[in-house]
């Protein structure tokens, strides 16, 4: 029962949303306007025709007979077909948009950032802080370099946090190290390599050739060494 | 006696052996509790990316006018929404949370999907479908605001997922409510204070993919790269110059670490063997009060790339954040911007000093190049984004492809509602090649 509960609210906004899009302006530019039709875009057309001469009654966004005549007097002085429907030829004629995009982009809502990459920054921070905690600085962007190269690299998964969360791909995840709060030198060097600085020349993996346990590692040419990690490709 | 003795081992050998257990359980249960938030929070990330991306895809195809751009952005979008949808429904939360959303995302994914198979090139989006489109972008755009508040929250806590099903056990409910009290919060307001970046530019070719065609020059050693280093620095107050490591990477090289006396922080620097070129430099000594604005750092820098002997370079984008100015130059040819000859320079607004310099995307692929003559002119590529964007500049310009081709564009930039768009026109063919929305930022922009 509680389940319903929350189902009612949902459908009122469902319900809302749906009113909202049958009534939003896009969709009533694309209509063709006759007897009978209300709303905005009738308003402005009967506007338009009063401006001109054509119509005399008001502007109530109501197509009824005194908006029909003057749409056939005007499309008849215009030399469209006065059949007293407003469709793109009428429109066009009247200055009113039609078909374009542009009349989307006056709707269009502009990006506010909703998505931002730092996001990402925080993350490989806190797996920087994790990983490297201790190391020297330019060892710590390594880290976060060598995360930016797998993302790039068709072996590997194609976002950071995917990366990061891959099962068995960092100690720091597997011990929950990652969780710890990152300190700003971490957050610095999390946002050198999102900048493109690669201390490591390319590197896909590192260990720290005292603590690893696994053999295929060492078969990995190395690049670099940058305090207690060693970088390989 | 020797009964109870025996009693009293076969006790102690019990109660260790439950010890034991317990806590191999223990210790079993809060691995399993990581990797299970590990994958959680993946989930929750590749959603916010996803989701990202269905929103500038879908800008992407408001702005397009070549089909077969539409065409492939809207597959994309039906592909993005569909990955989207299953990592949503991977997350703990209880069904009621997420249904609508869940259903909303599969609808973007069909709608794209029906539209990405018709035939674009002879039935064109009409505009009922652009006001469609337009509807499901603010919409989207409107689920990618929720999601990052969302992250937000989780941010902020450790064990997000985790920490709710231990307190409140069974009762993910917490969460939703979470979700809907945070669709309630102010969304403009900034939790975190991390300044966006650039993913590099959305035009670098990745390292591992080609060999260098800038390094030119013989080979150096060790002791001319120390030179080198020197020199590029300026020499004054260095006090040692040491190598760490070699770097045998695709520009092999040396590393070396510099100390300069009353500086904070030590200097990392990388040399190339082969002509002995400075591939990066960074200085994280801690910086002062600022003191130099924005128009001054871009020219210090300027004069730095040509002091160093990188002339013809360009400012491409610039971003302000902790005391620094970064600030990417592309080379310019021939009244043409060359993408892929990439170098950033970092200016310390303290006092003006160079403390950061990446030139790897320049040495990769700087070489002399003869660009060709355009075979469609500029009005010709601009009445190709006419119809959708607000035309502010157009300039020709080589981007790099997927397939580490270089081609040449008349850039186009304009406005699409208050979005910033650069479509890039193929000057030789006419074709729309790639469109990039500029997303704004706190301290620079954005292009993706």
């Amino acid at each position: 029962m509680l389940r319903s509960k929350k189902l009612i609210p949902a459908l009122i906004i469902l319900f809302l949303c749906f009113i909202y899009f049958i009534t939003s302006e896009g969709f009533v530019l694309a209509r063709n306007l006759y007897w009978g039709t209300r709303g905005n875009d009738v308003a402005q057309v009967q506007r338009r025709l009063k401006n001109w001469g054509y119509y005399k009654g008001v502007v109530d966004g109501v197509y009824g007979a005194r908006t029909f005549s003057a749409v056939k007097l005007f499309q008849r002085k215009n030399g469209l077909r006065a059949d007293g429907v407003v469709g793109p030829a009428t429109k066009a004629a009247l200055g009113l948009p039609v078909a374009d995009r542009r009349v989307v982009s006056g709707r269009y809502k502009a990006s506010r950032g909703g998505v931002s990459p730092r996001d990402d920054v925080y993350l490989l921070a806190r797996l920087i802080h994790g990983e490297a905690r201790g190391e020297p600085y330019i060892g710590k962007v390594a880290v976060g370099a060598v995360v930016m190269n797998r993302v790039r690299h068709p072996s590997f998964p194609k976002t950071i946090a995917a990366v990061i969360f891959q099962p068995g791909a960092f100690d720091a995840v597997d011990d929950g190290q990652i969780w710890l709060t990152p300190d700003a030198e971490s957050i610095k060097a999390a946002r050198d390599a999102i900048n493109g600085w690669d201390p490591t020349g390319g590197a896909i993996y590192y260990y720290n050739p005292a603590k690893t346990s696994s053999r295929w590692i060492w078969s990995r040419p190395i690049i670099t060494k940058i305090g207690k990690h060693i970088f390989a490709r | 006696m020797r009964r109870r003795k025996v009693l009293y081992v076969v006790f102690i050998l019990i109660w260790g052996v439950t010890a034991f257990w317990g806590v191999k359980q223990y210790i079993d249960k809060v691995k399993a509790e990581r990797y299970l938030e590990g994958q959680y929070q993946r989930s929750l990330y590749e959603l916010i990316d996803h989701v990202g991306s269905i929103e500038n895809d879908m800008a992407k195809v408001l702005v397009s006018n070549m089909p077969s751009q539409s065409g492939l952005l809207l597959s994309n979008i039906w592909r993005e929404a569909y990955v989207a949808e299953a990592n949503l429904t991977q997350l703990p939360l209880p069904q009621g949370a997420i249904n609508n959303t869940a259903k909303f995302l599969t609808q973007v994914g069909d709608y794209s999907y029906a539209l990405s198979k018709r035939n674009l090139e002879e039935k064109p989006l009409t505009q009922e479908e652009l006001n469609n489109l337009t509807e499901l972008h603010n919409l989207v755009a409107y689920l990618a605001e929720q999601l990052q508040s969302l992250h937000d929250e989780v941010a902020k806590k450790t064990l997000f997922f985790g920490s709710v099903r231990r307190t409140e056990r069974y009762k993910l409910e917490q969460v939703s409510q979470n979700l809907l009290d945070l669709k309630l919060e102010n969304i403009e307001k900034q939790m975190t204070n991390y300044p966006t970046l650039i993913y590099d530019g959305p035009f670098s070719a990745h390292l591992d993919r080609a060999e260098p065609k800038g390094l030119i020059g013989n080979d150096v050693s060790e002791d001319q790269a120390k030179n080198i280093v020197a020199d590029f620095l300026g020499r004054d107050g260095i006090t040692s110059i040491t190598k760490y490591s070699n770097i045998d990477g695709k520009i092999p090289g040396f590393g070396f670490e510099i100390k300069k006396s009353g500086s904070d922080a030590p200097i990392f620097m990388h040399v190339s063997k082969k002509g002995g070129h400075v591939i990066w430099m960074l200085n994280r000594r801690s910086i002062g009060n600022v003191t130099v604005d924005e128009e001054k750092a871009v020219k210090i820098a300027q004069d730095f790339l040509d002091r160093k002997g990188f002339k013809d370079m360009v400012t491409t984008y610039k971003l302000k954040y902790d005391g620094y100015m970064l600030i990417n130059f592309a080379y310019y040819q021939d009244g043409v911007v060359v993408y892929p000859d990439l170098i950033k320079v970092q200016v310390a607004l303290d006092n003006g000093e160079i403390v950061g310099f990446e030139a790897q995307g320049y040495f990769m692929n700087h070489t002399s190049r003869s660009i060709p003559k355009p075979k469609i002119t500029k009005e010709e590529a601009m009445s190709v984004a006419r119809d959708t964007i607000n035309i502010e500049t157009v300039k020709l310009a080589i981007i790099p492809t997927e397939s580490l081709k270089e081609i040449l564009t008349y850039e186009i930039k304009g406005k699409f509602g208050d979005d910033t768009f650069y479509i890039y026109v193929n000057a030789l063919t006419g074709k729309e090649e790639k469109i990039l929305k500029v997303i704004p930022t706190e301290n620079g922009e954005l292009t993706m």
